[in-house]
């Protein structure tokens, strides 16, 4: 059903839709720009917290360091979009889910590889796709290479 | 942690279904859609709408939700209750498809109503849907996080769990074929049904667009304008009513540890939850159940309903399908409507109407014989709820 030609090609300017960061999110969004994926972690717990929040949902502690973290991960699922859905993104695209080494789980584009070579458990490094424009970056995952 | 205290068992029937005419492209509006489904409803029940004090639907128009059905005041008046003493139209959060007779149920229970009409009414959903992906730009709060990644509208953000769903289950689209051929198998029976005359081949199954992998456009419930309306009554009133009494034996809608679709622990659909909290709550098995309608907006989550609840083991339900379990003859027929998947996306509240019907033995060609315990479920990602009839 598909090429195994495509490659998901993140476009030169971006149409899709464009986050407005609250306060507790604006860092997460500041370390894409910064290509340093970081997640929010509590200090007295240890706990890693993605998406962020004002305050740790283990212990209550209001003390939340950004952390960065490796960009290393592992594929959790993915999907080959073939209808345009406005994602302001040429299809078919390869998007989904990655697990961190770290734990949060965070969506991202699939780049570097053909759609159709995306796995469950594929190791994964982040890259960064800048839109100076829009002054965002988004995650995208490439292949880790072996 | 599943509790057995369960109050309610058999305090509330479902007293009368009813149904407006579906249709790709429907000449009726919204209201007189579900002003056709109510009073088709009060006249299966044998009741009339002085004996409605209660109305309820998930979600209406006043949440503003591209996917509501009518205002419960347009409703009210529409239909002319004039006796109301409850009364509730809710967001899209919570119980999800079956919250109207959720609430319904409990408010009857706890002495709030007597009698409550449900609706659920689905119209222009292809329009609201575009105009709700337009509007997906700028992302804001929790969707900032999955709105520019090309995975926030419908098939894409569902074709993530159906994928991780058989990637952990050693399952393939052989599976969701099955689903897909036994539902539309039973759509033919139902001249409700939107593919009431149009047969499916395997061959056609596999020949169908793929829309965001795994899922082709045939794994997908097809919109339609259509409309459902429940009654449900206090028990001790089922003497006056046209039907032998479906009891709510239990209800359940436990929605797990996290409350957001791309952030659930493995991914898992509600059933996950919801299955022990519901078995917890009876005495009954999974052995009792004589029919079943379980959720298939998208085709796996059928799938994911009968092993989260034991209809089938962990892995198996594809090929059980494909056995023929699942369908009329075999062990426990399930969506005997068609299902979404044949009939139309009414979006899950016509499985309990079809729950009762099946009591009553009203269920037409697809009348299951001597049904005496029906299975609901509706619901996917983190929302939805799940309940069990008796005829007591």
């Amino acid at each position: 059903v598909s090429d195994g030609l495509s490659v998901t090609t993140m476009p030169a300017s971006w149409t899709g839709p464009v986050p407005v960061p609250e306060p507790e999110s604006e860092p997460f969004w500041q370390s894409l720009r910064d290509h340093a994926l970081a997640f929010q972690r509590c200090d007295s717990c240890s706990q890693w917290i993605h998406p962020p929040l004002p305050s740790c949902p283990r212990c209550g502690g209001s003390d939340l360091s950004w952390r960065q973290a490796s960009g290393r991960g592992a594929v959790f699922s993915h999907t080959i979009v073939r209808r345009d859905f406005g994602a302001g993104v040429a299809v078919p695209y390869a998007a989904g889910y990655v697990q961190t080494e770290e734990g949060p789980r965070v969506a991202a584009y699939f780049v570097e590889c053909g759609v159709d070579d995306v796995e469950i458990g594929m190791p994964v490094q982040a890259a960064y796709a800048d839109y100076p424009e829009h002054d965002l970056s988004l995650l995208v995952f490439r292949p880790e290479p072996s | 942690v599943a509790t057995k205290h369960n109050p309610l068992r058999n305090r509330v029937v479902v007293a009368g279904v009813g149904y407006g005419p579906v249709a790709k492209r429907s000449p009726f509006g919204e209201l007189e859609l579900t002003l056709i489904a109510a009073r088709d409803a009060l006249s299966n029940a044998g009741l009339t709408s002085d004996d409605v004090d209660g109305i309820v639907s998930y979600p209406d128009r006043s949440g503003g939700n591209t996917f509501a059905g009518p205002a419960v005041t347009d409703v009210q008046r529409g239909i002319g209750l004039d006796h109301l003493r409850f009364w509730q139209g809710s967001a899209a959060h919570g119980c999800a498809q079956l919250a109207a007779p959720v609430s319904a149920a409990y408010a009857i229970h706890a002495g709030a109503a007597d009698v409550v009409l449900c609706y659920r009414t689905v119209k222009a959903q292809r329009r609201a849907d575009a105009a709700a992906r337009r509007s997906l730009s700028p992302s804001w709060l929790e969707s900032q996080y999955y709105a520019p990644y090309g995975i926030a509208a419908s098939a894409p953000r569902w074709a993530l769990m159906a994928q991780r769903f058989l990637h952990d289950t050693g399952q393939d689209a052989e599976a969701l074929a099955a689903v897909v051929l036994n539902n539309r198998g039973h759509a033919l029976l139902n001249p409700r049904a939107i593919w009431y005359d149009q047969p499916l081949t395997k061959e056609d199954y596999f020949d169908a667009v793929m829309v965001s992998d795994p899922l082709r456009i045939t794994d997908c419930d097809m919109f339609v304008d259509a409309s459902v309306a429940v009654i449900l009554a206090r028990a001790d009133r089922a003497a006056d009513l046209a039907h032998p009494p479906a009891y709510i034996e239990a209800i359940a809608h436990a929605p797990g540890p996290v409350l957001d679709d791309h952030q659930i622990p493995g991914l898992h659909n509600v059933s996950r939850w919801i299955a022990p909290e519901l078995w917890a709550k009876t005495d009954l098995t999974v052995d009792d159940i004589d029919v079943s309608q379980v959720y298939d907006g998208f085709s796996f989550q059928a799938l994911q309903w009968l092993e989260d609840f034991g209809f089938a083991p962990r892995g198996e339900a594809g090929a059980r399908v494909a056995a023929g379990e699942f369908t009329f003859g075999g062990r426990v027929p399930i969506c005997t409507d068609g299902g979404q998947l044949g009939v139309g996306r009414y979006h899950g509240m016509e499985k309990l109407a079809e729950g009762a019907r099946q009591l009553w033995g009203g269920a037409g060609d697809a009348q299951v014989d001597g049904a005496e315990v029906s299975f609901v479920g509706a619901g996917g990602g983190v929302r939805g709820a799940a309940m069990i009839l008796t005829t007591g």
